[in-house]
């Protein structure tokens, strides 16, 4: 007994010396195979596999079957008892952002997600802590048309590079409502700007389209032109239009924040008035009233299980919107919106299989396979199969238990969270803090300023939804 | 003759329209034109270029450097200063800095363009927007030239000359793309004999600026920035295409903002874009390689976790001395800091020496800090590792090698500009003095408590000869007791010797010489307790007279101290006649006090600027504190007066949008 704990001990200085240099010990997982023995898998596309193994290699799911053998210098975790999901694909974040709306105007596509990136927030860790791999980074939802999207893999502490999931479609924030017509409130210091109503919002939109195909023609004229050898200035280039050609061309996904049923079928038939088709509608709390349409359409939806009532056009939804599409044959993914939900999206989904009486597979699709599906991803994340992505998660118990927590969380085969690791490299962290704090650099000004008030310590959804903040913080 | 000393005075003092004169040699007491040649002898060396020389001279002429070396002979007619003691380094450089335009403190107008400075008129401030015919949002600007905007009398420069910086690279102060810098000297005449180098460098701040309009996020910033290079290379195009063959074709509009990037993307200018953070130092250089620019990383805090891609980028950093620090008190309640920015606190420090390391060229910059307390912060980056000798290159050689100028600044080399600096102490050290300062072969004149002229009023005793200096209404009278003959001293000057470390004195008397009268003039030099000069009549130098200061007058009531030692009330009320110093000049002033317990009132009479009310004034112990709007030029002048009284004497300073003066003064019984 005595030599156990001993050796328990032993271990717990081995994971912290292991944590003192993180560098090592993630060249070290890099390289290493990975053998999960014993779990329930959770593939979501192939059903639960009992007692079964699986196989990372290279970053990929090598293989899953029963009684696989590890090769050499492989870690083994014995998973007996635990869960294997695939990671969380979250719809609709604006974690790790600098900036989430350019507010200024009411067509923004020149903006850029890619631009202001953060890979240094810590919700990013809570978010791997909540088995989440995946996030799709949206613009804020202040503009008819906002700002170009960035789906990433949330490889916390690395360079920005190895966060851009690699050939995701590109894809651009649109909004309707309230957030764009800004009729009902100000934010201070900013004049009112067109559109002030929806319809104002739907002829915004329409605008920008014959605008970017006209500039689409101009510089086809340009180009047709040159080639007879004429002697043409070359026209200026747009980054504001560029984006929505590539949308026209349908190179580029919509994912179009709304709530209200008629107008989403308005922009269902904008789109398909210019020949193309929204990828998904988010939020879209009113969707159960049009599930039909909007499958018929082919547009994807992003919803909450049962978040609502934050403002007026958020108050005609029910708990059973994300299950009745679903019956209704849409694509349907659930989202966070929010640092915080992004932390309990199985619970989310959870909540969606009790109302809605979605099997469990069905729940789950909802926060994994079906996300991938939208943001066009499911060729490499959002099931357990062979030759996928090895982003992963192993709980504690099922995803859909209230009980269920988060053990270990991979990315590409990496391990970027785990439970023990957290735990035993708090003392080192402590210790850290100390020394760090007895820094001349870090200690508190005699009659200094007062330490200021934490800046998210307030209401959460003080004034409409989330989507309308300006930065992050 | 005193009235316009006095508005030269007034003009250094309260920064006016006017030029900023030349020390007018002319009024200069007892002193004949500057000198062209200077020789520093037995000091340290410390060129730069090379290894140090333990004691050596060196040697400068109209502005250059004409020889340096352990056995230099001084020339004959260079002006010889004792370098005993002292180490002689290349005058500092800035690397990056927003001195030497006019105060800011006028409420911006409608964006007036580039204003050019004409006699009389009212200073121009900084343009807040674009040019008028630029349709750019506010925050573009880059047809801006900080060359355009230098003044010799302009903010910051005397500072930063006092702490030994000769050379600075200076930014326009706002915006995204905030203008072209250039590198300045911090001395000269016209503002045109500032600048060194212009444009230096294309400036770039990704940050927001606007509160409504395009962009107000960080997101817009990126795309506005990055639709205005776009739009410079369609606008080169399209200049290219027409000056071909202008035929057929719609004539392009003339841009200054488009055209003012072209010389960024040829490669020709290099780009500064001030970025402290990880990301926002990656976030400039991915910027840079979209476009293919020369980076300049400027701030550079955390530039030790990307020394690998500042490698690649061939990039060269700027870093800032402002290190960061908590500014916050202690509150129990308060959440404990992250640990992420206890971290960067203290690996800021170390940023220096792993640059160093990784062999990535950097330059000191003073990031917004005091210029003295930037240079001591630069002891905190060689305590992280930095080698000393790196460090003073980087506030050097380095800064000027990065501008291009290492042909003539940044080294004790031949030939190279006569900026330089002799320091006793070690430069790093906060208490190093700075003994010498020169600025394009000009010696800066240095303020300090050693400099400070000190009051000549009282009485000097020699042998058998006694001279005692009054002040009545301002002005100094002397008289010189001879037995018991009392003479008349006329045409009292005082003022400060060349190297500025003793004050001078010179007056006229008649003295009875081989049994008659005869004029003499009187030149010395004297210290708080000695003055030292010597008589010259019919064009022969008397012996040298060496008085001291007699036995100090009966304490006045009202004294500092109490027998224990303790501070007691001081009583302020009374007619102080007091002498603002102002480098080389003074100008005498009056301060009348009225002392209700702790409350003053009262008026401070400033030569010809008439009489101003005192306010907020406020008495502690035996210090005191007011406040005084004088109009000058126009311009109403914001005064801060503080003084530490004791007895009858009362030192202290005036403070005034362009600097302290300070000032001593006497209350007559």
């Amino acid at each position: 007994m005595k030599s156990r704990l001993a050796l328990w001990r032993l271990t717990l200085a081995v994971v912290a010396a292991t944590v003192a240099c993180p560098t090592g010990l993630r060249a070290q997982q890099k390289s290493k195979a990975t053998l999960i023995k014993n779990a329930t898998l959770l593939t979501v596309t192939k059903g639960a596999l009992d007692n079964s193994d699986l196989l990372i290699e290279n970053g990929k799911i090598a293989k899953i079957g029963k009684g696989l053998s590890a090769p050499d210098g492989a870690r083994v975790i014995d998973a007996t008892g635990k869960y294997v999901l695939p990671g969380i694909v979250d719809c609709h974040s604006h974690s790790m952002l600098d900036a989430v709306n350019e507010g200024s105007l009411s067509v923004t596509s020149m903006c850029r997600i890619r631009d202001v990136l953060n890979p240094n927030d810590v919700d990013l860790y809570r978010a791997l802590a909540g088995g989440v791999t995946t996030l799709n980074l949206l613009h804020g939802s202040a503009n008819a048309i906002g700002g170009q999207n960035q789906v990433v893999k949330i490889k916390y502490g690395r360079p920005i590079e190895e966060f851009l999931f690699p050939d995701a479609p590109p894809g651009i924030k649109f909004a309707l409502g309230e957030n764009p017509k800004r009729s009902n409130f100000r934010f201070p210091g900013q004049t009112q700007r067109y559109p002030n109503s929806r319809m104002g919002v739907e002829e915004t939109i329409r605008d920008a389209f014959v605008r970017a195909r006209d500039y689409k023609r101009q510089q086809d004229d340009y180009a047709a032109a040159k080639a007879r050898g004429e002697n043409v200035p070359p026209p200026k280039r747009d980054l504001q239009l560029e984006p929505l050609v590539e949308v026209l061309e349908g190179k580029r996904h919509v994912h179009a924040h709304c709530y209200r049923a008629e107008e989403i079928l308005m922009l269902m038939s904008l789109a398909e008035e210019f020949g193309f088709r929204v990828r998904t509608l988010q939020h879209v709390l009113e969707g159960y009233k049009i599930a039909r349409e909007i499958a018929k359409h082919g547009a994807g939806a992003s919803a909450f299980a049962d978040f609502w009532s934050y403002k007026v056009e958020a108050y005609d939804a029910i708990p059973h919107d994300a299950a009745l599409m679903t019956r209704a044959g849409v694509v349907v993914s659930l989202n966070s919106d929010d640092d915080g939900r992004a932390r309990r999206l199985n619970m989310e989904a959870a909540r969606v299989m009790k109302y809605g009486d979605l099997t469990e597979t069905e729940a789950l699709r909802l926060i994994t396979i079906n996300p991938a599906i939208q943001l066009g991803i499911d060729q490499r994340v959002g099931s357990l199969e062979v030759g996928k992505d090895a982003d992963l998660a192993i709980w504690t118990a099922h995803p859909l238990s209230v009980y269920a927590r988060v053990e270990t969380t991979f990315v590409d085969g990496e391990v970027f969270f785990d439970r023990q690791a957290d735990l035993a490299q708090r003392e080192a962290l402590a210790k850290e803090r100390a020394e760090l704090e007895a820094a001349e650099v870090n200690r508190p000004q005699g009659g200094g300023a007062p330490p200021p008030l934490p800046a998210r310590r307030r209401p959460a959804y003080r004034a409409g939804d989330n989507c309308m903040q300006i930065t992050k913080e | 003759m005193l009235k316009s000393t006095v508005s030269v005075l007034l003009c250094l003092l309260l920064g006016g329209a006017l030029r900023m004169p030349t020390l007018a040699q002319s009024e200069r007491p007892g002193d004949v034109a500057r000198p062209r040649a200077y020789a520093i002898v037995n000091a340290r060396l410390v060129p730069v270029s090379g290894a140090p020389i333990e004691r050596g001279t060196i040697v400068i002429r109209d502005g250059l450097i004409v020889a340096v070396g352990a056995d230099v002979k001084p020339p004959a007619d260079a002006r010889q200063l004792d370098g005993a003691g002292l180490t002689v380094y290349p005058g500092l450089m800035d690397a990056a800095s927003h001195i030497g335009f006019q105060a800011a403190a006028a409420p911006a107008g409608p964006p007036t363009g580039i204003a050019r400075a004409t006699p009389g008129a009212p200073p121009p401030v900084a343009p807040v927007g674009g040019l008028v015919n630029s349709t750019r949002p506010d925050g573009f600007r880059p047809e801006l030239l900080a060359a355009e905007l230098v003044r010799p009398n302009g903010d910051g420069l005397e500072p930063a000359r006092q702490a030994g910086f000769t050379t600075a690279l200076t930014v326009p102060r706002d915006g995204i793309v905030m203008g072209r810098s250039a590198v300045i000297a911090l001395a000269g005449e016209s503002p045109r004999d500032l600048v060194i180098r212009t444009p230096a460098a294309l400036h770039i701040a990704f940050r927001v600026v606007s509160g409504s309009g395009y962009p107000n996020s960080l997101m817009g910033v990126f795309s506005m920035t990055r639709q205005a290079f776009l739009d410079a290379q369609q606008y080169q195009a399209h200049w290219t295409a027409y000056r071909a063959n202008p035929r057929g074709m719609k004539r392009p509009t003339d841009d200054p903002s488009l055209e003012a990037l072209l010389p960024a993307l040829s490669r020709d200018l290099p780009v500064v874009f001030h970025a402290d953070s990880e990301r926002e130092i990656i976030r400039a250089l991915d910027f840079a390689q979209e476009f293919n620019l020369r980076p300049i990383i400027a701030g550079a805090r955390e530039a030790e976790k990307v020394a690998d891609r500042l490698k690649a980028a061939k990039a060269t950093a700027l870093l800032s001395l402002n290190f960061p620090k908590r500014n916050t008190a202690f509150a129990p309640e308060a959440d404990p800091e992250p640990l992420s920015l206890l971290r960067a606190r203290v690996a800021a420090l170390g940023t220096a020496a792993t640059l160093h390391r990784a062999g990535i060229p950097f330059a000191f910059q003073t990031g917004g800090l005091a210029p003295a307390e930037a240079i001591s912060n630069v002891k905190k980056a060689v305590d992280q590792g930095l080698p000393a000798d790196e460090a003073i290159r980087a506030l050097t050689l380095r800064p000027a090698e990065i501008f291009g100028l290492a042909d003539r600044l940044g080294t004790l080399e031949v030939g190279k500009v006569a900026n330089l600096i002799a320091v006793r102490g070690d430069l790093l050290d906060a208490k190093r003095k700075m003994a010498f300062v020169f600025i394009d072969g000009a010696m800066i004149n240095l303020r300090g408590s050693s400099v400070t002229p000190i009051e000549l009023s009282g009485a000097w005793e020699a042998q058998g000869v006694k001279l005692v200096f009054t002040r009545e209404n301002n002005e100094l009278k002397g008289q010189a007791k001879l037995g018991d003959k009392d003479i008349e001293l006329r045409e009292l000057r005082l003022g400060l010797d060349e190297d500025a470390s003793l004050a001078t004195v010179r007056f006229v008397a008649d003295l009875p010489r081989d049994g008659a009268t005869k004029t003499a003039v009187f030149i010395g030099k004297y210290s708080s307790d000695e003055l030292r000069g010597s008589f010259m009549a019919d064009g022969r130098a008397e012996p040298e007279l060496v008085f001291k200061r007699g036995t100090t007058p009966p304490a006045a009531a009202g004294a500092a101290t109490d027998g224990n030692g303790a501070a007691v009330a001081f009583d302020f009320t009374g007619t102080w006649n007091i002498v603002v110093s102002f480098g080389p000049q003074s100008l005498p002033a009056t301060l009348t006090l009225q002392q209700s317990g702790s409350d003053l009132s009262g008026t401070l009479a400033l030569g010809p600027l008439g009489s101003a009310e005192l306010r907020g004034g406020k008495v502690t112990g035996n210090r005191m504190e007011a406040a005084a709007r004088v109009d000058f030029g126009g311009r109403s002048v914001e005064l801060q007066v503080s003084g530490v009284g004791n007895g009858n004497s009362l030192e202290g300073s005036v403070t005034s949008p362009q600097g302290t003066a300070p000032f001593t003064g006497t209350r007559p019984q």
